[in-house]
């Protein structure tokens, strides 16, 4: 790997001591929008899920994640080389931490995983067990995880379809919108399949989401921590996914910034008309949407696409939390499928429209949107169903979610 | 001698779909080398999964299994 500039690996240094934030935000919020009773499980779980994402990513996940360049697996296909999995040791052996990019890689995505890992803890609202949870979260950090991550950030044939087929730039995804934020979203709707819905909620179609949280103030502090995590996520990833420099990081906090301005404004306009008043729970789903949709854009587009990306970002996000209600039977208050799925998908098929790279782009880009939809979502829900009805129960009675408490 | 089948056969339908868009999609930018033609087909290919994640929504079973 090519070592990066005393200045860049500083920075880098910086950006990855600052990605907790993002974990701390995402945790704070989902208990805030989790009931009452659940509200410490939800903290204790986060962290558990986060201490698990690591252990699991530490001793395995890197390895087959691997980075551009590492010992990889591939199948030769026609005249193509199907780069499909990372070769690289378990255990972190044989990666030096001296300054080369791979060793920031490692320490980006170990916290990365976490962030993937929490998203579907915190759709489940304190409905899932936390052992199985757990078990859930191993499988997603050790395999699932890595296994997409190699194919976009670890040279795999996702990263090669620009070259290989002449596709733009290949799949880009500089921030982790897909491999983070629509992963995590695709695990927590095979999840909230499987759990079913909260004791006392209808599954008739009701739009039942439009649910104050319980502890507000959880959820705004929650949002403030995360933009200050999601500052570095989009920073690190434009600097190490996308080779951009120091200086060009400006651009990316001001597009993350106006992202997630947008969005929040929209659905703050949407509330006022809908409900007669500022929505919090609606606001900080849009706040956090835009977070999630700039993780795709930040890095390539202008500042005024960054806008309209949040705008349209704003607008999808109480939409699909209702469509997802009436028609996908989904219990998800913390709106995390809606937030990170159809957001961060959103953000992918926008980079492929907005941004300056080469012909092809928008195509390569649907090919990975396809490949999320089609080959990632039923490998998680086949996981997960064999987990929740061959290894372990899956979820809570309505004693033991009080037990939990 | 008559056989009951204990699983419904359509909650096979939707990943299968699922798998079979991802599959058009990938043989659209294998076989095809024209931009027009693969996006015909990559996109031939997104409905086939959204029709399959139709069938999934709506034959993937209860969840109640997953709580005993």
């Amino acid at each position: 790997m090519i070592p990066l500039s005393d200045s860049a690996s500083v920075l880098c240094v910086l950006l990855i001591f600052a990605l907790p934030f993002a974990l701390a935000g995402l945790a704070l919020a989902y208990a805030g929008f989790s009931s009452s009773r659940s509200a410490s499980q939800m903290l204790l779980g986060s962290l558990c899920i986060a201490a698990v994402a690591a252990i699991l990513y530490y001793a395995f996940g890197f390895a087959w994640q691997c980075y551009p360049g590492g010992p990889s697996y591939a199948l030769p296909l026609g005249s193509t080389n199907w780069d499909w999995i990372g070769a690289q040791k378990f255990f972190l052996r044989g990666l030096d931490f001296n300054g080369t990019a791979d060793g920031f890689i490692a320490g980006y995505q170990i916290f990365a995983v976490g962030i993937a890992a929490l998203i579907p803890w915190g759709a489940s609202g304190g409905r899932w067990r936390l052992r199985a949870a757990a078990v859930s979260t191993a499988v997603l950090a050790g395999f699932v995880y890595p296994l997409f991550a190699h194919w976009v950030w670890g040279g795999g044939w996702l990263a090669h379809l620009g070259v290989a087929f002449n596709l733009g730039g290949g799949f880009v995804d500089p921030g982790g919108a897909a491999t983070i934020q629509v992963i995590g979203a695709l695990s927590a709707l095979s999840v909230l399949w499987l759990l079913g819905s909260s004791a006392g909620k209808s599954s008739t179609g009701e739009p039942n989401d439009f649910i104050s949280p319980h502890q507000e103030i959880f959820v705004i502090a929650g949002c403030i921590l995360a933009f200050i995590g999601w500052l570095a996520l989009n920073s690190l990833g434009a600097v190490l996914n996308a080779s951009l420099t120091s200086v060009s990081l400006v651009p990316v906090a001001i597009d993350t910034l106006l992202c997630a301005s947008a969005s929040l404004l929209v659905t703050l306009f949407i509330s006022q008309i809908f409900f007669g008043k500022p929505d919090i729970a609606l606001c900080a789903k849009g706040w956090l949407a835009g977070l999630v949709a700039s993780s795709a854009v930040a890095a390539y587009v202008t500042p005024s696409s960054a806008l309209f990306v949040g705008i349209v970002a704003g607008v999808l996000v109480p939409l699909a939390q209702w469509l997802l209600s009436v028609f996908f039977d989904l219990d998800d208050p913390s709106g995390a499928v809606a937030v990170h799925g159809v957001s961060g998908l959103w953000g992918l098929f926008a980079l492929g429209l907005l941004s300056n790279l080469p012909k092809g782009q928008l195509l390569a880009q649907l090919v990975g949107i396809g490949t999320l939809i089609g080959l990632m979502l039923p490998i998680i829900y086949g996981i997960n169903w064999l987990l929740a009805h061959r290894v372990i129960r899956f979820r809570l009675d309505s004693e033991e979610q009080s037990r939990a408490t | 001698m008559r056989v009951e089948l204990e699983v419904d056969p359509w909650k096979f339908a939707g990943p299968c779909l699922l798998l079979a868009g991802w599959l058009i999609l990938i043989a659209a930018i294998v076989i095809f080398s024209s931009q027009g033609g693969r996006a015909v087909f990559v996109i031939l290919g997104l409905l086939v999964e959204m029709v399959g994640l139709v069938f999934f929504v709506r034959h993937r079973g209860s969840s109640t299994g997953a709580r005993s």
